[in-house]
Parts: structure tokens; C-alpha cells; sequence
């Protein structure tokens, strides 16, 4: 493990921010640091950017204590919210800041500036002002000051969130595609969900100062483990009942089957989660009676919005792949879902 | 163009106070320095003789050269005391760099007058200064060399335009983005490296703008000189004063008045170019 927290305590004032956080940043990996804002995930960062001096636990790299290191002895690069350019030297005396300031050899540091203004794409920008940039390539230009040095981890805080959607999604393949061409750590800070899951290896979720849940984004996606997290990504739809056995909950709208129910024993009141696109119209193993009361197209998919009959208090969410000749029933009319049990995992309520 | 014509009605209305109040008495005194005085009489015959014998005349063009001089001493004197005094000041956090503040521009509170006597008590020869030095012992005995001549015209000037020195450098330090100050230790820069490269280029607008004004203060100072100055302490501003008092020749008092502004004006107009390049 290249990075590491242990036990981590950061105190502001009377607000325990971080109350003991660990985790493990492996070598070369896109981790995403994903929580509302005041969840933490910035002050891991400026941790880890030595920025931030923690209250207690240590911060290793490569098994070296960096507790105390200052933050301009750390190995770290950090592209900021705001990217904190200067405004008074141009694209390449940004970018060749790091190795001005590290006092690097000068042939050397121009050719890792010409490279690194190469691999971000503006070679042609290289004598401009920030001021003279749009909101992208000043982008560009925080990154390539962040990466001209070489460094072994790259800390990322919330650097799209400044672009409109259309730049923000072309950012979000470059940044991509550049980290898989350096081959650095990225350590990526956003409270977007499908920021994350488009871009990282692997997520941490935080809520409130804890890490809810670790894994790929298939793993938090598909198989949340906390009411949180299922509640996080996109718009789940969440069943209450009780566990009646390990594959089936019983429920408002009757006993519905699930996946494994891993660590919950029969009895244990939980949430059933099942995605609006695993829920297709039809009869199976479960069957859900609804009414549609809405139906919203949206290109590639179709959207429903439907009240269960049994439980009209339960809203449920449908996605359905569009396709020119699919039958869509109409506002109104009475329906039977059902969705693979393989589709639906249960978290504590 | 129905519109444009109120629009220019009420700039025009906008206007007319100030242009009343500035540019008429300005307008007044340059028609007064192309006159000239016979007897206690002012014949306007609209000569520029009063500029040709100023500039021919080297008493009164070397008095002018070394309030120049001395102004870009006062000038360099407040930048080395008062940059740092700001920037100490920007450094503080919270409560305590609002305090400092407030001390560093109470000053511009009190009566130029009041400060003036305050200076000359401290810089004679039972003052504060003398006291200090000899009980220190620095000197052996009170010195006389801090009062009544240029040194002390430039130490109680630069006392006293201190306040508008620091205040503008303050204020462009507290413009520059503390996010920038990360991103330059981030990157591997000291305290050192981070002040040159970053902190230093990017106030040099405030300390241009502070710079100025005390430039442009001590230029037009007659009464300092005339109350610390002595005999060896003559500027151009006292030269002006006693045309206009003593010698009642107002168009030549006016003459040098003009150039002393449009040496001001000149200097204004290449400082605000300079500040204006920068990318800031």
C-alpha cells in the first residue's frame, strides 16, 4: 500500500470533523474521496496535502510516517476547487513553477514542462495569460502544474465542479485518460456521484467524518451495504420491511425475494433496494401491482413514475431501454413489475 | 437617439459640482500664472515669463530637483517601513489583524497639525528620540542633527504618509487569493520563494498605488518643511508659499504650482500605465 491512514482525528473548533478515519490508497489507482458537503472527504484531502495538521492517528507513505511533514516536503500535488493559478505568470511559467521552486536543472525542467504542456494539450497556450483561458484550459493548466513534478499522489479537490455539464463530462474523460497515461495516484474529491463512478477505480463514501462504504463503483452501485449509500447513487427504490428468511422480505407490497443478505438475520427490519432499471413490466418471481401516474421519455430510456396498489404511499421509479416500437403503457393503467432477485439487495433500515 | 439626451442631461448635472469646485479654481490659477504682478497688481498679459524665469532662474530649479529628491527619499523610507508593516499585519489572523489595522490608520484620524508638534517634541533635542538614544547609549549627549533640517523634513514626512503607504499595500496583499499561497507550498516553494515569486509581484499594484500617494503628499507639503525644515530644510513648497505670501507675486507662486502638478499628473498617469500592465 503506497498511502495510508490510520485512525485519523481532525477536530475544527467543537466540531469533530473526522472522528478516527482509515483507509488504504493503493499505487497508481483513481480513488474517489464521494460525500455531501461537510461529510469530510476535503479535509482527508487537505490531510493528506499536509494542509491540515491531524488531531490524532498517523499518515504513512510507503511505510514512512508523513504525520508531521510540511506540506511543501510531501510528494503530493494538489489541483485545487479554484486551480489557484498565477495570475501573473503565463501557462508555462505555471506549469514550470514545481520545478523552478524545487530548484530542478533547467534543461531538464523545460523539457518536463514541454512534455507535460504536450500531454495536457496546450503547447499553443504556452505563452498565454490565465486570464486569457477559458474555464477548461485553466483546468488543463492545473493539472499540468500538478503533474509537471512528477509527483507520487495527486489530490484533487473538486476541480470540475466550476465547468458546466457538457465541459464537465469531456474533463472527466480527459483527467481520466490522463492518470491511466501517467500512471499516478489520483486521490479525487467530489460530492457528484456520477463524477465518481464514471471516473475512479474505486470510491470511498463518506457520511458525517465515517467511511460508509469502500469498493468499485459496480460494488457500490449494485451492492450498497448502508441506507446511506443505497440512497446515494441515483434513484434507488427503497422498500421498508423485515427480513422474513435470507432471500425474502416481506412487505407492503407483499413477500419479495432477494440476493444474499449477507450478515442480517430473519426478523432484522431493512430496506429493500431494487434500481428503476432492473424493474421491467411483466410477471416473475416477484410481482409488484402499480398504477402509472407518470411517464417521462427521455431518449434513451423511458422513465415511469408509478404508485404500488397495495401501498399507495410507495412510489416506485422505472427505467425502461426506449425503443421506437416498445409498448409503453399509458398514465393510469394498472401494471405488474417484477425484477430478478439477483437485482435486489437488502441494507439495514 | 431620443434616449441619449437625458442620459447626457444628468451626467451633466453629475458633473457640475465637482467641475465647479476642481476644475474652476484649477482653470483659475494656470490663466493666473501667465499673468504678472506689478506693485501688488496682477496684469493679465498672458506672457509665460514666470515659466522661463523659474526655469532659468537655478536657486529656484535646484530647490525644485531636490524636493523631487527628498519626496523620492520620503517615497522610499514609507515602502521600506511600511511594506512590511503590512504585510505583518496580513499575516495576522482574525481579531488581532483588524486591531492592527485600525492602529495602523488611526493616524489619518488625528489633525496634521497635532502630528506635526507631536513630531518636532519627539525629534528635539529633550525629545523622545534624544532620550532614547542617550539612555541607550548611543550618543553621549542630546543631537540636534534630528531637527530643523532635510533629515527631519524626511523622517516627519514619512511618519506621517506611513498610514497611506501601508493601507494600499494591505489591501492588494489581502486581494491575493490564499488559495494561491497553497498551491506555490504545494509545489514545493518555502516562505521565501512563495514571497518573491508570488506575494511580492502580485502586491506591486497596492505598493504603486502607496508609493503615489506619498510621493504626491510630500510634493505639495509646504508646512512640514516649514516647521521641522530650519533653514537647510527648503522646498519648493515653501518657495511657492512665500510668493504667494510674502513676495504677493501670485502669478509666479501659481507658475510653479503648475509644474509641481503637472509633474504630479505626469507621475500619476505613468504610475496608474505601470499598474494597468500588470496582470493582476
Amino acid at each position: 500500500m503506497s498511502l495510508e491512514l490510520r485512525n485519523v482525528r481532525k477536530i475544527y473548533g467543537p466540531i469533530e470533523v473526522l472522528p478516527s478515519f482509515s483507509l488504504e490508497i493503493a499505487d497508481g489507482e483513481f480513488l474517489t474521496l464521494l460525500g455531501p458537503s461537510g461529510s469530510g472527504k476535503t479535509t482527508v484531502l487537505r490531510l493528506i496535502g499536509g494542509f491540515a495538521a491531524a488531531d490524532g492517528g498517523a499518515i504513512l507513505f510507503e511505510g514512512a510516517d508523513i504525520t508531521r511533514m510540511p506540506a511543501n516536503k510531501r510528494p503530493f500535488n494538489t489541483v485545487f476547487q479554484d486551480y489557484a493559478l498565477f495570475p501573473h505568470m503565463t501557462v508555462a511559467q505555471n506549469a514550470g513553477y514545481g520545478p523552478l521552486v524545487q530548484r530542478r536543472d533547467r534543461t531538464r525542467a523545460k523539457k518536463l514542462v514541454d512534455e507535460t504542456l504536450e500531454i495536457v494539450g496546450l503547447t499553443e497556450f504556452r505563452d498565454r495569460y490565465p486570464a486569457q483561458l477559458s474555464g477548461g484550459q485553466r483546468q488543463r493548466v492545473a493539472l499540468a502544474r500538478a503533474i509537471v513534478c512528477e509527483p507520487k499522489v495527486i489530490l484533487l479537490d473538486e476541480p470540475l465542479a466550476a465547468l458546466d455539464a457538457g465541459l464537465r463530462r469531456q474533463m472527466q474523460l480527459f483527467l481520466k485518460q490522463t492518470q491511466r497515461r501517467i500512471r499516478t495516484t489520483f486521490v479525487f474529491v467530489t460530492h457528484d456521484q456520477d463524477e465518481a463512478i464514471t471516473m475512479s477505480d474505486r470510491i470511498v463514501v463518506m457520511n458525517q467524518g465515517r467511511l460508509e462504504q469502500l469498493g468499485t463503483p459496480k460494488d457500490l452501485y449494485y451492492r450498497p451495504r448502508t441506507r446511506f449509500v443505497a440512497g446515494f447513487f441515483g434513484d434507488n427504490n427503497l422498500i421498508g420491511g423485515t427480513l422474513s428468511n435470507p432471500a425474502q422480505v416481506a412487505t407492503p407490497l407483499g413477500l419479495l425475494p432477494v440476493a444474499a443478505s449477507e450478515g442480517l438475520a430473519p426478523g432484522a427490519e431493512v430496506l429493500l433496494a431494487v434500481r428503476p432499471e432492473a424493474l421491467r413490466l411483466g410477471d416473475g418471481a416477484a410481482a409488484i401491482a402499480a398504477e402509472v401516474e407518470e411517464i417521462v421519455f427521455g431518449g434513451a430510456s423511458t422513465r415511469l413514475l408509478l404508485r404500488a396498489s397495495s401501498a399507495p404511499q410507495l412510489r416506485l421509479d422505472v427505467r425502461l431501454a426506449s425503443d421506437f416500437r416498445a409498448r409503453i403503457p399509458e398514465v393510469g393503467q394498472q401494471v405488474t413489475l417484477t425484477y430478478d432477485p439477483a437485482d435486489a439487495v437488502v441494507v439495514p433500515a | 437617439m431620443p434616449r441619449t439626451g437625458p442620459r447626457w442631461l444628468i451626467f451633466a448635472a453629475v458633473a457640475a459640482l465637482p467641475a465647479l469646485v476642481i476644475l474652476v479654481p484649477l482653470g483659475s490659477f494656470l490663466a493666473m500664472s501667465l499673468a504678472h504682478a506689478e506693485k501688488h497688481q496682477i496684469i493679465y498679459d498672458w506672457t509665460l515669463r514666470n515659466y522661463a524665469s523659474f526655469l532659468g532662474n537655478w536657486t529656484y530649479l535646484s530647490t525644485f530637483l531636490g524636493t523631487l529628491w527628498l519626496c523620492l527619499e520620503v517615497v522610499l523610507l514609507s515602502l521600506i517601513v511600511g511594506y512590511p508593516i503590512a504585510w505583518y499585519i496580513w499575516r495576522q489572523k482574525s481579531w488581532k489583524r483588524y486591531a492592527l489595522l485600525q492602529i495602523a490608520a488611526l493616524p489619518l484620524f488625528m489633525s496634521y497639525i497635532v502630528k506635526l508638534y507631536t513630531l518636532r517634541s519627539m525629534l528635539g533635542l529633550n525629545g523622545l528620540v534624544n532620550q532614547a538614544l542617550v539612555s541607550l547609549g548611543i550618543l553621549e549627549q542630546p543631537s540636534q542633527v534630528f531637527l530643523y533640517n532635510q533629515r527631519a523634513v524626511l523622517i516627519t514626512m514619512t511618519v506621517i504618509y506611513l498610514p497611506y503607504v501601508v493601507l494600499p499595500i494591505f489591501l492588494s496583499l489581502e486581494r491575493i487569493p490564499r488559495s494561491l499561497l497553497h498551491a506555490s507550498t504545494d509545489l514545493g516553494a518555502g516562505g521565501w520563494d512563495t514571497f518573491r515569486r508570488v506575494v511580492l509581484p502580485l502586491s506591486v499594484p497596492g505598493t504603486i498605488a502607496g508609493a503615489l500617494f506619498a510621493f504626491v503628499l510630500a510634493l505639495g507639503d509646504f508646512i512640514t518643511p516649514q516647521m521641522v525644515g530650519g533653514t537647510t530644510g527648503f522646498t519648493i513648497g515653501r518657495v511657492i508659499f512665500s510668493q504667494f505670501g510674502l513676495a504677493f507675486d501670485w502669478p509666479f507662486g501659481a507658475a510653479m504650482a503648475a509644474i509641481l502638478l503637472l509633474v504630479a499628473l505626469l507621475l500619476i498617469v505613468t504610475a496608474g500605465y505601470a499598474a494597468s500592465r500588470r496582470r493582476v
